[in-house]
């Protein structure tokens, strides 16, 4: 509202009701309402002018898609309601209702519309009055607009403020998420592990007892028969070792060469047997009774069993120490540890990735410092992943540790194909993945958070293309000694 | 007469072991060899070639260090000496894209997923071996006692090598 024409619009009421005065044929109905009344409903047909003495009318128009009233604008005295209508003969647009006690002169407007069409005078005086009111409306109506620009420019700025708020929730969220599956997984890893250490520990335990005890009971001097021959094939299968392939094929070409009688598959089990064992079986060898043999291969077979239960149980048992390492949960404190041992525990958790790839580790001595084991076995989990990912098969992966200085470095390298040098920046960013399929780590979370790992640990990470090829990840932490 | 080696492949010794051990009832008439990397195979194979002998099966395994096992066996199917091997996946953990790689392009005859039974297994090769008899020709009298007797019977009888008359 324009406060500075209330003078003007105050001398336009005087100067109508003299012409009013004037022309008396109008005779304009002095009108009172309440504040609250309604004087124009919208929509509704309109016969008259009003033209405001006193009081405030506001002028409401309904929404359509919320069904409020909305205010449009405000009117004082000297503003006249009813003009739009009046003049085009249409329905009123707006609703008006009195907002204090009102006092408005009410003109019929077929009386009025004469008295226009016949008094020049009145005409002259009636037009100036129309268009001071509706350049006053129409000012209103430009800042009106000013305003609106100015107040969407502001909510797109919110809006876009709120986006980005939402992105960096959802990002924190699915961080979260992440950390939160990885810490269930270790959890769970720590538990499995346990339950299958308990059965290991007795296979292995079993094992060792029977080759210690086996060849001894065999060759107990007491017995009617003599078993050492027994005993001494046994014990050679508990002490054979694991030969190559090309090995057992080479050692079955000179038996076979050797002993032309013998059957390809007695060959075989002959194979593994050492010189020195094989020389005490000499004549069996040469001699027509296969049972003889038969036995005597059994019983080295026997011990070749015990020897592969030993070792793979073993297998099973260093497994078993690693997961255990690896998911333990107090790794979730700050500790002292020596780095390299998370290394060697991911390692081995990774080792079947890790199968197809000639693995080069140089892990120097390095000084043990404050850290949150979990979380550092994540960071090397996700950069071992990741390497494995980008390398082809047969490829290479290096990795380092070393001490310069305070600090301690650590690289991962790969022999894959290496990073753009565009997206070198980017890659630390969440959600960013190379990555076309969805693995079990396909969250694209893995650099972000290997990033936040190190940075609470005061540390760095940075990415660059390797000399010869392939991506070169270094983590850098500082020794913390408390 | 031609030796028909059985080549078994896998990087694991207990695997291998156990793989012989599995199927040595057939091994005084198929010698079985045994190899423990795709290069190791080559080799095997280049010495199969040299001596003159055929290559009937090969049970390879899928993840290996150095060459996948489904490489080896396209590697293989391109030969023209081993066309008509027989060619058997044993493994844990060929994927869907290598085991289609492994039909398509390897002529792959079977699919054995670890851990695998005994007797399967030695039923799968005696099948196999079958197969190779029957698809290369050979006069099938020496094998009957150790493979599918009545398929072979079939075969000598639809192509006249023993006739009625």
């Amino acid at each position: 509202m324009n406060k500075s024409t209330d003078n003007d619009e105050l001398a336009q009421v005087q100067k109508i009701g003299n012409l009013m005065a004037r022309f008396k044929d109008l005779q304009p109905e002095t009108m009172r309402f309440k504040a609250g009344s309604t004087i124009l409903i919208e929509g509704d047909a309109n016969e008259c002018v009003y033209v405001i003495v006193s009081g405030t009318v506001d002028m409401l128009k309904q929404s359509k898609e919320t069904a409020h009233n909305m205010q449009i604008d405000t009117f004082g005295a000297g503003d006249l309601i009813g003009l739009t209508s009046f003049w085009t003969k249409q329905p009123s647009f707006l609703a008006s209702k009195a907002q204090t006690a009102v006092t408005c002169l009410r003109f019929n407007a077929s009386d009025f519309e004469k008295l226009v069409n016949t008094d020049a005078v009145f005409r002259e005086a009636i037009h100036q009055l129309f268009i001071s009111n509706l350049s006053g409306r129409y000012r209103r109506m430009i800042s009106l607009n000013v305003k609106v620009a100015e107040l969407s420019e502001k909510l797109e700025n919110e809006h876009q403020q709120l986006k980005e708020a939402m992105t960096e929730l959802k990002q924190t969220r699915n961080r979260l998420v992440h950390q939160e599956k990885l810490a269930t997984l270790g959890q769970l890893i720590a538990g499995i592990a346990h339950e299958i250490n308990n059965p290991c520990a007795a296979l292995m335990q079993g094992v060792d007892r029977l080759s210690n005890s086996l060849p001894t009971l065999l060759s107990i001097d007491a017995t009617s028969d003599n078993f050492e021959l027994e005993a001494q094939l046994l014990q050679a299968g508990i002490d054979c070792p694991y030969w190559s392939a090309e090995e057992i094929r080479r050692r079955m070409d000179d038996i076979g060469k050797q002993y032309p009688e013998l059957k390809r598959s007695l060959v075989r089990r002959i194979s593994p047997i050492t010189s020195e064992a094989l020389a005490l079986i000499e004549s069996e060898l040469r001699s027509k009774n296969p049972d003889r043999l038969q036995q005597l291969l059994d019983c080295f077979e026997i011990g070749t069993a015990l020897r592969s239960t030993r070792i793979a149980s073993s297998r099973i048992q260093a497994l078993v120490v690693s997961l255990k390492n690896y998911g333990k949960q107090d790794q979730e404190e700050w500790q002292l540890l020596d780095l390299r041992d998370g290394l060697r525990d991911t390692l081995t958790v990774l080792s079947n990735q890790l199968k197809q790839y000639t693995l080069d580790l140089k892990l120097n001595p390095i000084e043990p410092t404050y850290c949150i084991g979990g979380e550092m076995n994540q960071v090397w989990t996700n950069l071992i992943i990741n390497a494995c990912q980008a390398t082809p098969c047969g490829g290479q992966i290096h990795i380092s540790t070393e001490q310069d200085n305070r600090e301690l470095v650590i690289t991962v390298t790969d022999s894959g194909t290496g990073i753009k040098e565009a997206l070198i920046e980017k890659i630390f960013e969440a959600n960013f993945t190379t990555k076309k399929t969805k693995s079990s780590f396909g969250l694209g979370l893995g650099l972000a958070i290997s990033k936040e790992i190190i940075e609470k640990h005061g540390g760095s990470i940075a990415a660059t293309n390797a000399p010869l090829g392939g991506a070169r990840f270094t983590v850098r932490i500082p020794v913390e000694k408390a | 007469m031609k030796k028909i080696y059985i080549l078994c492949v896998d990087d694991e010794p207990e695997v291998l072991d156990a793989v012989q051990r599995n199927i040595a009832d057939i091994e005084d008439t198929f010698p079985i060899i045994t190899a423990e990397s795709a290069d190791d195979a080559r080799k095997v194979i280049e010495q199969i070639k040299s001596e003159g002998n055929d290559l009937g099966l090969i049970l390879c395994d899928h993840v290996m260090p150095g060459d996948h096992g489904v490489d080896l066996l396209i590697e293989i199917g391109n030969q023209p000496e081993f066309t008509q091997t027989r060619k058997v996946l044993l493994t844990g953990q060929a994927g869907l894209d290598a085991t289609v790689k492994a039909v398509n392009k390897g002529q792959l005859n079977h699919y054995i997923a670890k851990p695998w039974g005994a007797e399967e297994l030695m039923q799968i090769v005696k099948d196999q071996l079958t197969e190779y008899i029957i698809k290369t020709n050979q006069n099938p009298i020496p094998y009957m006692a150790m493979l599918d007797a009545a398929k072979l019977s079939e075969y000598i009888y639809k192509n006249g090598i023993l006739s009625d008359e």
